[in-house]
């Protein structure tokens, strides 16, 4: 298995109802994303499938990070799915990356399980997971 | 798979890593190619060589070799140099720390965010609670 893949699991006092608008709501989106210090502005929020959104993330020292992505999924109160990459890189195109959040309610908490994925597309994961295993077992070392 | 286990950021760290995480992308866009991946088993298996050589299974002309090169140079994934008229590619081995680096910081990305979201959440809990 050669996924490179990131998963957080998290536990909110909060109903699923309620953490999945904190997602897909742009006024409360725009409070919580992004660091300690960062401010958000958001440009476009199109929340259906495949409708697109645009933000940028203000560091406290003035920097500009925008973000763009596209809606995949969205499956009230369970599951969001969305694209996900950081602008201004030059238009390297191909370097998606898919974020996908389930939550599932434990008596009056939710859990939440957040997989950001590094490779968007379904096909080259596919190609990608013969023969790069050793390479990110390599890499799994450098992390451990 | 490849899951990464979540460190606390401070505050300051912010800003860094975002910027790193953008590093590290360029990587993941790199190898976002099953071409360009088999390009650097190649040149993990074959040590340096030439980008004939190393192009030679593909059978592409020599500006498109060129092209998905540039990709994995810019990323930092192939180092080269000129030998004469040959252009030598070399694997960098500390290529792969930069993808460590894209997933560490995303990691510290969402930490973070989710801390801010639990503290959204809580404050508005207590708002609607008040509010009954």
């Amino acid at each position: 298995m050669g996924d490179v893949e990131l998963i957080i699991t998290k536990v909110f006092n909060a109903s699923p109802e309620e953490v999945f608008a904190a997602w897909t709501d742009p006024v409360q989106l725009a409070q919580w994303y992004g660091p300690e210090g960062f401010t958000n502005t958001i440009h476009e929020f199109d929340l259906r499938e495949g409708g697109t959104y645009r933000l940028t993330m203000h560091g406290p020292k003035g920097e500009d990070h925008p973000l763009r992505g596209t809606f995949r999924a969205i499956e009230k109160p369970k599951r969001l799915v969305m694209t996900w990459q950081w602008e201004g890189e030059g238009g390297m195109g191909g370097g998606e990356t898919v974020v996908t959040v389930e939550l599932r309610a434990i008596g009056q908490k939710t859990e939440m399980t957040m997989t950001h994925a590094g490779f968007a597309d379904e096909k080259e994961k596919t190609m990608h997971n013969q023969g790069w295993s050793s390479s990110f077992n390599k890499l799994e070392k450098v992390l451990a | 798979m490849l899951s990464i286990g979540i460190k606390k950021e401070g505050k300051e760290e912010g800003e860094e890593k975002l910027q790193r995480g953008v590093e590290g992308e360029i990587a993941l866009q790199a190898l976002g190619s099953p071409l360009r991946r088999d390009l650097v088993r190649r040149l993990r298996k074959g040590g340096a060589m030439s980008l004939s050589k190393l192009v030679e299974p593909h059978r592409m002309t020599l500006p498109a070799a060129h092209r998905h090169l540039r990709m994995l140079e810019e990323s930092g994934i192939v180092h080269t140099h000129k030998n004469g008229r040959v252009r030598i590619c070399v694997l960098n081995p500390n290529a792969f720390k930069d993808l460590a680096g894209w997933l560490a910081s995303q990691s510290g990305f969402w930490e973070a965010s989710f801390t801010r979201l639990e503290r959204h959440l809580s404050k508005k809990r207590i708002t609607s609670i008040k509010r009954k």
